[in-house]
């Protein structure tokens, strides 16, 4: 904006903001002393109330239906399946955990009854053996046992808890149920699918009045 | 006698306890406005109480980020008017509805019949305009004139740079009073 009237006029933008409140100080001050000098930004003034007075003359229909009722009943139903979610959660961490439970002593007996069984007697020993044998190929720094080629006879262990059922229905079935929490837990914990805007995160900067 | 109605802060209390018939009430008494704004941005009513409905439940959801110091209202107006933003965004062109007849108020009608009708054209002229503009051009225009929110808060709401929002007001309106040149 310039000094003289005839000279300048007021930009359709500067006449918004005028309109809008957002023209403040000295500047709203001085398109007001501007427009009642200067006919052809007054004439500009009038058109844009005019087309702001018409926006506003848009109303919306009125609401025929009450949302309330459809909104509370839905709230109600989420709240109502999300109580049935955590009891199927808590199933399932409780089911879960036996099943570990079970597998754990399971496991515990097998190893005992391994470390007590002949053949894993064998079994270390093949290994030593083994090891004896690798270590002659090795340089001669690493060679701190004897080199001794032996024949290591078959291994054959027996494993006749591990061949049992138990075990491994008991893993598979701790697995999957832990794997079961883990994803209904993010499930619930999911947004519902709508796209998050920034309005959500806050009203901070909230308009006054209802 | 009627009671006073609670104030907005202590019915968003109640709802953060636990009370969803509290929330109900606030439904109610934002739900004309709710669905204003969301008829404006679709044009379609149907639609518009359908995004509507979901506003007060994204802002149920949403309601341990709302601010107990500022009214309710023009919160959620704000996020109905974000959701109907999405959704004019990833969807479809628009589509003017055309149920004038079953509650569609345009301007308040004038003293004669003949004035009543020419204004309700005015407005509906206005209207479908207001509706024909780019969907970002309708959210600032919804938010700046019928919400009256300022250039801060609907940068805010929409997430843009107050030079954007300034940029899109600019173009919006210049677009309005081309598109209503000789309606006035």
């Amino acid at each position: 904006m310039h000094d003289h009237p005839s000279t300048w006029h007021l930009g359709d933008e500067a006449i918004y903001d005028y309109l809008d409140r957002s023209l403040g100080g000295q500047a709203r001050i001085e398109a007001e002393r501007h427009v009642q000098s200067c006919p052809e930004c007054a004439l500009r003034l009038r058109e844009a109330q005019a087309l702001f007075a018409q926006i506003a003359s848009v109303a919306a229909p009125r609401l025929a239906t009450d949302l309330a009722s459809g909104v509370v009943a839905s709230l109600q139903a989420a709240r109502k399946a999300s109580v049935r979610w955590q009891w199927v959660l808590a199933g399932q961490a409780a089911a879960a955990t036996a099943a570990l439970a079970a597998l754990g002593v399971h496991l515990q007996r097998w190893v005992e009854q391994v470390l007590h069984d002949p053949a894993f007697a064998a079994v270390r020993q093949a290994g030593a053996l083994l090891l004896a044998d690798v270590s002659g190929w090795l340089p001669p720094f690493l060679d701190l046992v004897p080199s001794s080629p032996m024949r290591i006879a078959p291994l054959r262990l027996s494993l006749p808890h591990l061949q049992g059922p138990v075990s491994g229905w008991a893993a598979l079935a701790g697995t999957a149920l832990l794997l079961g929490v883990l994803g209904n837990a993010l499930l619930l914990r999911s947004p519902g699918g709508v796209v998050p805007t920034k309005a959500d995160r806050g009203n901070g900067a909230a308009a006054p009045g209802r | 006698m009627n009671m006073p109605e609670d104030d907005d802060g202590v019915v968003v209390s109640r709802v953060r306890q636990g009370d969803l018939e509290a929330y109900g009430e606030l439904v109610r008494r934002y739900q004309g406005s709710v669905f204003g704004v969301c008829y404006r941005l679709l044009g379609e009513r149907q639609e518009a109480e359908d995004l509507a409905q979901d506003a007060f439940l994204r802002g149920y959801q949403r309601l341990d980020t709302f601010d107990l110091a500022y009214p309710f209202g023009p919160w959620i107006r704000r996020v109905a008017a974000n959701l109907c933003l999405n959704r004019l965004q990833r969807n479809r062109p628009v589509t003017l509805g055309l149920d004038d007849e079953h509650g569609w108020r345009g301007a308040p009608p004038g003293p004669t019949p003949e004035g009543a009708t020419e204004r309700r054209q005015e407005a509906e002229a206005v209207r479908q305009a207001v509706i024909s503009l780019p969907p970002m051009y309708r959210a600032v225009i919804e938010l700046r004139h019928y919400q009256e929110a300022s250039y801060d808060e609907i940068a805010s709401t929409l997430g843009l740079p107050l030079s954007d929002v300034k940029s899109h007001l600019y173009r919006a309106r210049r677009m309005l009073a081309r598109r209503l040149k000789g309606h006035a």
